[in-house]
């Protein structure tokens, strides 16, 4: 999950200076705990196949904490694969409860389903631990040196490349735009990053700067305000609604886009975990398995495993060694695995590119990974919530949308107690397939069915189809502008381009900017990134 | 002329005396506080994070001050909130001034800030400090339903804690201890200190029930999570004190004397040292009666209840000045425990009445500890003897 970078959390703090008088746990915490960039913090999944379609290469990134190819050893980090068949599904005429039922098949099979996984601890001699679990062949596990491209052998013979380091932060994207487009005030504003009100303030979502809307429209005079490296303004007292009714326009009857199309993330680092996996490693049935789940995931370890502590579990009964006897027996090196994860209490999840940020709203308690399920009907409600915002922009600048917004002239800010309130306007989106810009992205000219974002955003992953180039949504290359995709997600794919099909490249062409009477007419987010991409491994470029 | 070998055995020796001595947690915290004070002080109007100067100025030495408990750093601290809600006010600011209202025992004024920040009403920070006022005001009902609420909807260590200290003095020791395991088990290896502090309180919760030896290797774990904390030695020393190792307790009481000057336990090593050289004592206690003068001056509500332990553990104290404290005491915090010391002054002071009806109050309360149970013992053991 992408997070703003020196964000401020409001921690609960309790009350005792004095010699434990009374109750007090967080004595010495304080409401403005600083909480600098936690190494906790994952930034993306890429994953696609490599060009030979025999290998699957993935790349998870998070922050560069303490620093760029240095790792946080209380970490550990992993790589989720789960191979699949292709399944191509129809969801023609699907109610909320054929979505919510869906939803419940997908759960059951993630929560009892065995996949894969690579984890990577790094230890204080900055080695990396790297196990790889529970693979057709079995696990096993390897000490690398970081900052380095590694050629690994499985016990099978199988060769994996591995790279354990710093790279340079393969996101490109005008973050500041998307805030303003979702008017989320700690960018702007010095609040601090609080769970509830003052984040995401009660004006419509937006892809037009709305008239009057002077707590988030841009100011010529303050160009660097939001931006990395400028400034925030205080928050004026409330309320900070919005009360306007049409869209901002310029003299020259231009809207005013709330994208600038600039880079915020040019010259950041990351640290990463970068694998190229042979897919017969991943599956027995490679031919079968066309289809690659990946999700990362970030733990930290408890404090109860830093230090020895006094043994907390009751003495077992007689039967109960016993038990334990037989369980030591046959349980074997799987429960070694386990056992170490219950040292480590998990933080973060990385699966689809903007889930969090745009449907999930950063809440920490969102933050399942591949089982999000239970999530399908907030994420209903949040498309709602996002479709009355959008829609109308996109409409207004006559383009069509999928959003049923009842030819609204303007974004609205509506939110939804039910599902089944928001889903006849989001259906259509949601079900709609995402069009690609030409056949590239099919190598093999196969009759791989365009995907729909209902099984784009549930569950939480990345699904590479190997027989495909992995661009988005097909997994996700490294190249891929994913939030201009994100947002082609509004639009109406069957005829909202002219009377033409839209697609997911719609919105990243600048031809299509210049017809548009807008200003700035550009893209909303850079079309690539500020370093050029590796042709090898390890793909992502050097550090800054 | 020093031999090569001299030479080598020198630098053995001066290695092995730990001439090069690593910093405890403690230490180590309190100076990235004040490197990023000093950093704040000498950077602009509005750093990275987007927050006011004045603002990051008060955050940072109110956690610096929480963590010394020094009276005049915990003066400079709400100096400079005030300051900092003068110049940039919000919400946030007014329930950081809230916790140190707590902090320093002025419930009315914490009750007033949150009162004046609804719009975080739903936090779980405010929620928890709302029951924590209302268990100060001795109103543990309500405290326990807020606690339990709070649990429901955030299982943090921090609510499982609060929750914890709850059932430990409302009679469930053993699902007290079970909340606090569990509290632990929310905690990861960055919030050491935190982990130390819950592991303190399994502690406590032993050294309660007069389980010394396990009290004690519960504040070791804490003191081995983190170090240097004269929160956790000063219950070490306590607990050594107990198990009849009086030199160790002795020294530890030195120890965290000498770092911290608090005149509790300068008035704990009085007490110990008190049979085997009454002068030190004396001088302890006149040194302890100096400190806690200064600190009821800065922090009169918040002194109180610990000035009068001080002078209800000592055979000469002045009655009259002892009443009229316990009667602010309770008058600041309306609880179980400030009720329980304004009996014992009632008691000293002659006044056995009032001591039984306040002792009385107390015991309707679900509240428990065993300084209540042992002082309800008592005085109904000396109406016994009367008869």
């Amino acid at each position: 999950m992408r997070r703003l970078a020196l964000t401020v959390v409001v921690a609960m703090l309790g009350g005792l200076a004095l010699a434990a008088d009374h109750n007090d746990p967080n004595s010495i915490n304080s409401i403005f705990s600083d909480i600098d960039v936690s190494a906790a913090d994952l930034y993306d999944m890429f994953g696609w196949p490599s060009d030979d379609g025999q290998n699957v290469i993935l790349a998870l990134t998070f922050a560069s904490v303490p620093k760029t190819g240095v790792f946080d050893t209380d970490m550990l980090y992993r790589v989720n694969l789960v191979p699949n068949p292709r399944v191509a599904r129809s969801a023609e005429g699907w109610s909320l409860d054929d979505l919510i039922h869906y939803a419940d098949a997908v759960k059951d099979k993630y929560l009892h389903l065995k996949g894969a996984e690579v984890r990577v601890k790094v230890t204080t001699g900055q080695q990396a631990v790297v196990d790889f679990i529970d693979f057709p062949s079995g696990s096993f596990s390897k000490t690398v040196p970081t900052n380095r491209v590694l050629n690994v052998d499985a016990p099978d013979g199988t060769p994996i490349k591995v790279y354990i380091g710093g790279r340079d932060d393969a996101f490109f994207n005008d973050l500041p735009g998307f805030f303003r487009s979702i008017n989320y005030a700690p960018q702007f504003y010095k609040v601090p990053l609080a769970d509830g009100a003052d984040r995401e303030l009660k004006i419509p979502k937006t892809l037009l700067e709305l008239e009057g809307n002077t707590l988030f429209n841009y100011d010529a005079a303050a160009s660097e305000w939001g931006r990395p490296g400028g400034f925030k303004k205080d928050l004026p007292p409330g309320p900070h609604t919005w009360t306007g009714n049409r869209f901002a326009k310029d003299k020259d009857g231009n809207y005013r886009f709330v994208y600038s199309g600039k880079d915020a993330q040019a010259g950041r680092n990351v640290n990463a975990v970068i694998l190229e996996i042979p897919l017969r490693f991943i599956t027995r049935t490679p031919d079968r398995d066309r289809i690659v789940d990946a999700w990362g995931e970030s733990w930290v370890l408890k404090a109860a495993h830093r230090i020895p502590t006094i043994p907390d579990r009751p003495r077992r009964s007689f039967f109960g060694r016993i038990g334990g006897f037989f369980h030591g027996l046959f349980g074997g090196k799987v429960n070694a695995y386990q056992a170490e994860l219950a040292r480590y209490k998990r933080i973060d999840t990385d699966g689809v590119p903007f889930a969090d940020a745009a449907l999930s709203e950063r809440e920490d308690d969102r933050q399942l990974g591949a089982t999000n399920i239970k999530l399908a009907r907030t994420f209903v409600r949040r498309f709602g919530h996002l479709g009355w915002g959008f829609g109308p922009s996109v409409s207004a600048l006559g383009v069509g949308t999928c959003f049923d917004h009842d030819n609204s002239p303007v974004s609205v800010y509506k939110t939804y107690a039910l599902a089944i309130e928001a889903f006849p306007r989001v259906k259509k989106c949601l079900f709609q397939p995402m069009n690609m810009p030409d056949d590239s992205w099919n190598k093999k000219h196969l009759n791989i069915p365009l995907r729909q974002p209902f099984e784009i955003f549930i569950p939480n992953v990345n699904a590479i189809d190997m027989d495909t180039t992995g661009t988005w949504p097909f997994g996700r290359r490294l190249e891929d502008q994913v939030a201009t995709r994100f947002l082609s997600v509004f639009l109406d794919m069957r005829a909202g381009c002219g009377g033409k099909p839209c697609n997911v490249e719609t919105l990243s062409q600048q031809s299509l900017w210049d017809s548009l009477p807008i200003s700035p007419k550009t893209p909303p987010n850079p079309l690539h990134n500020d370093k050029a991409f590796l042709d090898h491994f390890p793909y992502l470029a050097d550090p800054w | 002329m020093v031999s090569t070998v001299g030479a080598l055995y020198i630098v053995l020796t001066l290695l092995a005396s730990g001439a090069v001595t690593r910093s405890s947690d403690y230490d180590a915290e309190l100076q990235r506080i004040d490197t990023q004070i000093a950093e704040v002080r000498s950077g602009g109007e509005v750093g990275p994070d987007g927050l006011p100067r004045t603002t990051r100025l008060a955050a940072l030495m109110y956690r610096r001050a929480s963590l010394t408990a020094d009276f005049a750093q915990l003066r400079e601290a709400e100096t400079a909130i005030e300051d900092a809600l003068g110049e940039a006010p919000s919400a946030q600011l007014v329930l950081l001034r809230a916790n140190f209202n707590f902090k320093m025992h002025r419930l009315q004024r914490a009750r007033a800030d949150l009162a004046s920040i609804p719009e975080l009403a739903d936090r779980a920070a405010v929620r928890t400090l709302s029951a924590q006022i209302a268990l100060q005001e001795g109103d543990y009902a309500a405290a326990g339903k807020a606690y339990e609420a709070v649990v429901k909807d955030v299982r943090s260590w921090d609510s499982l804690a609060s929750l914890a200290y709850w059932r430990a003095h409302t009679g469930s020791a053993g699902a007290a201890d079970a909340l606090y395991l569990e509290a632990e088990d929310e905690i990861t290896a960055k919030e050491m200190r935190s982990y130390a502090w819950v592991e303190l309180q399994r502690g406590v919760l032993d050294f309660d029930r007069r389980r010394y030896h396990e009290a004690l290797a519960h504040y070791r774990v804490a003191e081995g999570a983190y170090s240097g904390y004269w929160l956790i030695e000063e219950h070490i020393a306590e607990v050594l004190g107990r198990l009849g190792r009086t030199a160790e307790a002795v020294e530890m009481y030195q120890r965290v004397i000498e770092r911290t000057r608090n005149p509790e336990f300068v008035s704990a090593l009085a007490a110990i040292v008190a049979r085997s050289d009454p002068a030190r004592a004396r001088a302890l206690y006149a040194e302890a009666d100096v400190s806690y003068e200064a600190q009821l001056r800065l922090y009169p509500e918040a002194a109180a209840g610990h000035l009068l332990r001080h002078w209800l553990a000592r055979p000469e104290s002045p009655p009259t000045r002892v009443l009229a404290l316990a009667r602010l005491n309770v008058a600041a915090r309306p609880n179980a425990e400030a009720k329980l010391l304004l009996a014992k002054s009632c008691w000293k002071a002659d006044q056995p009445a009032e001591a039984r009806r306040l002792v009385a109050e107390v015991m309707r309360t679900p509240w428990r500890t065993p300084e209540i149970i042992a002082f309800s013992d008592e005085i109904r053991s000396a109406r016994t003897a009367q008869r």
